[in-house]
């Protein structure tokens, strides 16, 4: 079962992550604790998880950041000197995460993207103090709430995801809201900001918990069916949820059925079968639902010989903003390059122009709306007018 | 000596006295930030304020033309402006004034109501947002704050900083003024909207509008005018504009061009623009009259009330101006014979030649309760009932030249105070509904010395009345006539929570 917290398992679209074997030549490419140069190369770096259960997943960032590396090599580099990265394994625990940020450090990198690992992630940028770190791939809640001035998270926080459940709830025009969960510390967290948001708005809702370790689907669909509500939304995990949306529509409801981006996983599609046709989940946004990254997904594939993952399309995005940074700044200088990261200019990802809050907070987050159509998940909104 | 000047001269004496000569002082020089924290170093420390505050430039209106009006003050800030809002401060036991036009946004104490004291600045040049040709907002009417957060929003325009409709970008920055020495642009959020904007339930969504269609993306190609976006504030780090527009199919069918929002004392939002105006209550459980259920609404759905526009006052009229319902009021009293609430008071734009310009029109709701706003076609058109129009063509203290149109207007009892451009202040007295009456006008020719009035908005306040006026910037009024009806003890208009 995945939860929310130190990892933030992505699905990868069951195709199998092929080690690329670039690897090995971006770590001989460091420059082994020297200055950089005025001119030649700025060398960036990359911590990402490289051994273990997620080195699948920090190979696909690394191949993301190699990728931006070579395009942005093609097109005359950044400040006219061409991009290299360095990349580190900063494993996914806190120790790893500062070690992997201590060898960075030592390489002089003029700044860092990766870090998948929330609690390795913020050890990193504790760790790394004075360099630019754009963290691609975990969640934003533990950097944001650590104040690091330097690091920017380019994933949301979990009340940006329970706002964009709200909002899209919003298009719904839902009058009676049933929210439930697994009992989980994530889930009801979730629940509970959802719940109150709901409430504060006038509609009616109602928020059930059910045990983590079997949910009483009989239960939470009499809940549903006995309020009426003609909206539900589900913040526990991808399997329980397709069970319970297919109890749902057993028991004739007929309303919206919409889960959090913990059922962003084949579990909840293979286990709810037909009843999860037309289901909504707010999850983050990833290559294989935005129309907009399939000229980069198959430049990608043609490079790698493997689809992309989200954590590719993360880490490329964030190695594009942190060159954009600098060529801002006309300069390497950490404090120039933080300067211009909240005010990136002509700047778009894969979801939209990308900016930052004062707390670096995403302010538009990369939460979108999939929907389930033929077994599919389609994007339903990117749930943005900018 | 005809009537006008008479009242002119004794006017006049006040402001003269009050101000011993036009002064037109800047400290700083261009470049230099002009906000000063109440601790900070300041040109001029008057702790009588609570802090620190800055010269202004005050333009003695020697030329006024003037009837049951005194003039007290005026200050410029950092331009002429299209609007006013105003915040208590608990803090400091007063009110401030905030002002923005092309020049940006200027805040004043008004710890001394009559002599609005300068104490901060954000300037056009400090919002300029890459891309921009030049350092001109553009415009922020009926400008909207929450006072309980402290906060001030510039709804801009995509024509300012040099763009177009076509290329411009719209959007709101949203300013903390909890230290009105020290206002901090928070955020810029772009919409898809920008000439006017709204705060709605307690300043927890606001709603823009405007202008005429841009032809960027988010917009229908069908549209002829951007209708209301709705934008969730409740953090306002993390603003989010939903990708659904409300009060859509406005001109008998069409969306059109929403101009203004403005809130009742009982909570619905007017929407006003091209093809009349129509209430939409956004909280509560509500009769939805158009799809026929009871059911709640919210900011972002929104549940019909009432409304619709009136027969053009130029008979031979069919115009986009002449459906231009520009920004409306509506009293929830009695007024008159008139039922409690009947009554929807409009003011039609029409930018003409003066004899044909935009009127002052009062409408009765009656007949519009069960969605027919909502149901009108070109060829089943529905129209409120027309009670009466105004327009200062020919009345005492009117010039027969220069910009006539009405404009924007706050009510104080049966008394509507409005701008009408180059035609200045007019007080109505409404008591009568059918024959609405000046009782008071303020109008400010160019002379020598002398800036040429354009009144954009008049906002009574606290026993005063302020004009923000495009050119002259802010006209601090009294208006000497007798209040008609029971005097309001709260002022309400935009967003009304205040």
């Amino acid at each position: 079962m995945r939860r929310r917290g130190a990892v933030r398992a992505v699905a990868l679209g069951g195709t199998a992550l092929v080690v690329s074997g670039l690897l090995a030549a971006c770590s001989a490419s460091d420059e082994g604790g020297s200055v950089p140069k005025p001119r030649g190369e700025i060398t960036f770096g990359v911590l990402a998880p490289l051994s273990g259960d997620l080195a699948e997943r920090g190979q696909d960032l690394v191949d993301g950041a190699q990728l931006a590396a070579a395009e942005i090599n093609d097109q005359g580099g950044v400040l006219g000197r061409q991009v290299r990265l360095a990349v580190e394994d900063g494993g996914c625990a806190p120790a790893t995460g500062a070690q992997g940020a201590t060898r960075l450090a030592a390489k002089s990198v003029v700044g860092v993207i990766g870090g998948l690992c929330e609690d390795a992630a913020v050890a990193a940028a504790k760790t790394a103090d004075a360099t630019p770190f754009l963290v691609s791939s975990t969640r934003a809640d533990g950097l944001i709430e650590a104040g690091l001035p330097l690091a920017f998270p380019m994933e949301g926080t979990i009340n940006q995801e329970a706002m964009a459940a709200v909002h899209w709830m919003g298009y719904r025009s839902p009058q009676r809201v049933a929210v439930l969960g697994d009992g989980s510390p994530a889930s009801r967290q979730l629940s509970e900001l959802v719940t109150d948001r709901i409430k504060a708005d006038g509609l009616t809702v109602s928020m059930r918990s059910a045990g983590t370790t079997g949910p009483d689907l009989a239960g939470l669909t009499s809940t549903v069916t006995g309020f009426e509500a003609d909206f539900v939304y589900w913040t526990g995990t991808a399997e329980p949820g397709g069970r319970l949306v297919s109890a749902l529509r057993e028991a004739g409801y007929t309303g919206y059925f919409m889960t959090s981006s913990e059922s962003d996983s084949s579990d909840f599609l293979q286990t709810a079968g037909r009843a999860a046709e037309d289901a909504y989940l707010s999850m983050a946004a990833g290559p294989r639902l935005l129309p907009g990254a399939a000229g980069w997904a198959a430049r990608f594939k043609d490079r790698y010989r493997r689809d992309p993952g989200r954590d590719a399309m993360q880490a490329y995005d964030a190695l594009r903003a942190l060159a954009q940074a600098v060529r801002q700044a006309e300069d390497t200088d950490p404090s120039k390059v933080v300067d211009n990261l909240p005010r990136l200019e002509d700047f778009t990802t894969f979801t939209g122009a990308l900016r930052f809050a004062a707390d670096h907070s995403l302010t538009y987050d990369n939460y979108v709306i999939a929907q389930v159509r033929g077994g599919k998940l389609i994007l339903a909104s990117k749930l943005r007018t900018d | 000596m005809p009537r006008e000047h008479v009242l002119k001269t004794r006017s006049l004496v006040a402001g003269a006295v009050a101000l011993a000569t036009a002064v037109a002082v800047q400290l700083y020089g261009a470049g230099t930030a002009a906000a000063y924290g109440p601790s900070g170093p300041g040109p001029s420390d008057n702790s009588a304020h609570g802090g620190p505050i800055l010269d202004d430039v005050h333009n003695v209106p020697t030329t006024a033309v003037a009837g049951n009006v005194t003039f007290i003050d005026n200050v410029k800030g950092v331009s002429g402006y299209a609007a006013l809002n105003f915040i208590n401060y608990d803090k400091y036991g007063h009110d401030f004034m905030f002002a923005n036009g092309t020049g940006g946004l200027a805040i004043w104490s008004l710890k001394d109501p009559q002599h609005p004291a300068l104490v901060s600045t954000i300037t056009a040049a400090e919002l300029r947002l890459p891309g921009d040709t030049q350092d001109r907002f553009w415009e922020g009417e009926n400008m909207t704050v929450d006072p309980k957060r402290k906060l001030v929003f510039l709804i801009r325009d995509p024509r300012g900083f040099g763009g177009t409709v076509k290329t411009g970008q719209s959007g709101v920055y949203i300013v903390d003024v909890k230290n009105p020495w020290k206002p901090e642009i928070i955020v810029f959020h772009p919409i898809p909207a920008g000439h006017t904007s709204t705060c709605i339930n307690d300043c927890k969504y606001l709603w823009s509008v405007g202008p005429a269609n841009t032809g960027t993306p988010g917009h229908d190609p069908s549209w002829n005018g951007v209708p209301v976006r709705v934008t969730d504030i409740h953090d306002v780090k993390h603003p989010y504009t939903f990708d659904r527009a409300v009060d859509l199919d406005r001109m008998d069918g069409t969306t059109d061009y929403v101009h203004s929002v403005d809130v009742d004392k009982n909570g619905v939002a007017w929407v006003s623009g091209e093809g009349g105006v129509r209430g939409y209550w956004t909280e509560g459980n509500h009769y939805d009259p158009v799809q026929k259920r009871k059911r709640v609404a919210t900011a972002y759905d929104p549940v019909p009330y009432a409304g619709g526009t009136v027969d053009p006052i130029n008979p031979a009229g069919t115009a986009f101006y002449d459906f231009f319902d520009h920004n409306a009021y509506h009293p929830t009293e009695k007024v008159g014979s008139f039922d409690k609430g009947e009554l929807l008071y409009i003011t039609n734009e029409n930018v003409t030649t003066c004899s044909q310009a935009g009127e002052f029109k009062i409408a009765s709701l009656k007949g519009s309760y069960d969605g027919e706003g909502w149901r009108s076609t070109p060829e089943k058109p529905f129209r409120l009932e027309l009670i009466s129009h105004w327009s200062p063509w020919g009345k005492e203290g009117s010039a027969t030249t220069g910009s006539c149109s009405a404009h924007w207007f706050t009510v104080n009892g049966n008394i509507v105070a409005q701008g009408w451009y180059g035609q200045g202040t007019r007080f109505l007295d409404v008591s009568d509904p059918r024959n609405p009456t000046q009782v008071g006008y303020f109008r400010v020719p160019a002379g020598q010395g002398v800036t040429g009035g354009s009144a954009s908005a008049v906002y009574w306040h606290n026993g005063l009345v302020y004009v923000a006026d495009y050119n002259r910037g802010v006209d601090v009024l009294r208006f000497d006539g007798k209040l008609a009806g029971k005097a309001d003890k709260k002022i309400c208009w935009n967003s009304c929570d205040k």
